[in-house]
């Protein structure tokens, strides 16, 4: 139990509070522009930084999110929490950086999902679940929090369409038995390059496409034409 | 004869249906929320996230609620496969799934019931009393629309006035949990029968156009017949 579980992973423990401080400044940052007060900021904040871990970590069952055994996470989303609410304005100017850092982070969080679910072993198709929703968990629950429809399943950006096919990048190379280190650097890259391949065209999310509805209206068109023939 | 559903989902229990209904079942809630988030206009990642929310989203608050571990459906790779065709075809073929409305009407009132009993009878298993399995039971049978409706940044359905959902899951799953306790019938006919008035309940309230109601206040009425002057006992009935 005592065993602390960053040390069982490749992915230096740096990378992931950098992850969650990411994650605290956008949120606090996402709550301040919606007006919320010291309160919601903190929670928001908390909730963006650590949401996808303990999302993961309720599914995964048998301990105790690792969020509350080890206390630099609330820490580190605290302290970031904090800057955002003393400092948005400071921290407003560095939104190129932080998206610069958190288009590496997606798949970062990715890993930190995955990973931790094959460590309790769960099958690969699992730990991809696991992989996704600790990459999109946190924001999914501020937009619930905030009473948002969550952004990532609205047509836009590519964001969680990014970590759902990194995810399957690593599950398949963690499947095809490549070294650990060379598969959390795949899909950290995966993710990274899908992201910025779609900001760069322009790509939007695809919404669903009617083949029924698309065949019916070729269809009566053919008819009409044949009609009026 | 292969092997059974109570096989998949919960260990030991016997339970009569075979194992591919529980797959079935979780088919059926996954196509619904795909079609659902296709057609609110949600994108790819919100076609996939629906559908598996609404086909595991029960499944998944039932192993939550009662500890006994990682969820099943996060164990046997197949409910996630499901999940993923589903959200594919409801990515494709959502306007034919509206077409269809009548036939996913019927099978997901048959999965509303599955869910139900399966829930139930989970809870009991691990000897929690008939009051929470009841509970458990109605949870897992429209966790999954719960889960999608909350999702989607809705209000969950259930909760507002309309056709029989969580109501009908509510008389079957208690149906189930009496007739496995108080009763010499064996655990897969009660599940069989439970789900029948799921079926039931479920479609008579469409056909029928059966509404629940908003909470309707009785102060008014209780206070009245209290204060009424010529009441003659303090019953209050008179």
């Amino acid at each position: 139990m005592s065993t602390p579980v960053y040390s069982l992973f490749e992915l230096p423990f740096a990378i992931e509070m950098t992850a969650v401080s990411v994650g605290a400044l956008s949120g606090a940052l996402h709550a301040t522009r919606k007006g919320l007060d010291p309160v919601g900021v903190f929670t928001i904040a908390i909730t963006t930084s650590v949401g996808g871990g303990i999302i993961r970590d309720v599914l995964i069952q048998g301990r105790v999110p690792l969020f509350l055994t080890i206390p630099t996470y609330l820490l580190i989303a605290a302290f970031a929490a904090l800057v955002g609410v003393a400092f948005a304005r400071l921290v407003r100017a560095a939104v190129p950086v932080m998206s610069v850092v958190d288009t590496l982070l997606i798949g970062v969080w990715v890993v930190l999902g995955a990973e931790r679910a094959l460590y309790a072993d769960l099958p690969l198709a699992g730990a991809a679940l696991l992989g996704v929703l600790t990459a999109a968990g946190g924001g999914i629950l501020r937009d619930l929090l905030c009473k948002d429809v969550p952004a990532i399943i609205q047509p836009g950006e590519w964001y969680a369409a990014a970590a759902i096919i990194a995810s399957l990048v690593f599950v398949t190379l963690v499947y095809a038995g490549v070294a650990l280190e060379v598969a959390e650097l795949a899909t950290i890259a995966a993710a990274a390059g899908l992201r910025i391949l779609s900001l760069w065209r322009g790509w939007r999310t695809p919404t669903a496409y009617d083949v029924w509805g698309d065949l019916e209206a070729r269809m009566t068109a053919t008819l009409d034409s044949s009609r009026q023939r | 004869m292969g092997a059974l559903a109570s096989d998949v989902v919960i260990e030991g229990l016997p339970l009569a249906l075979p194992a591919w209904t529980a797959f079935a079942a979780v088919g059926v809630g996954a196509v619904g929320g795909a079609a659902y988030a296709a057609r609110r206009g949600f994108d790819v990642v919100g076609v996939v996230l629906l559908a598996v929310a609404a086909g595991l989203g029960g499944l998944l608050l039932r192993d939550t609620l009662l500890q006994t571990g990682t969820s099943i459906v996060l164990l046997d790779p197949l409910f996630l496969i499901v999940a993923l065709a589903a959200a594919v075809v409801g990515f494709f073929f959502a306007g034919l799934i509206d077409r269809l409305g009548g036939l996913l009407l019927v099978l997901d009132a048959l999965a509303l019931g599955f869910f139900g009993t399966v829930g139930a009878a989970s809870a009991l298993r691990i000897q929690l009393d008939p009051v929470p399995a009841v509970f458990v039971g109605t949870a897992t049978a429209v966790g999954g629309l719960v889960l999608r409706d909350l999702l989607a940044g809705d209000g969950p359905r259930i909760m507002r006035p309309g056709a029989f959902i969580a109501a009908a899951a509510f008389i079957g799953v208690t149906t189930f949990v009496m007739l496995v306790e108080a009763t010499d019938i064996a655990s897969g006919q009660a599940q069989i029968i439970a789900i029948l008035v799921v079926f039931a309940v479920r479609l008579a309230s469409v056909r029928f156009a059966w509404r629940t109601r908003p909470a309707a206040d009785l102060t008014d009425r209780v206070w009245a017949l209290w204060s009424r002057p010529d009441r003659d006992d303090g019953s209050g009935t008179s």
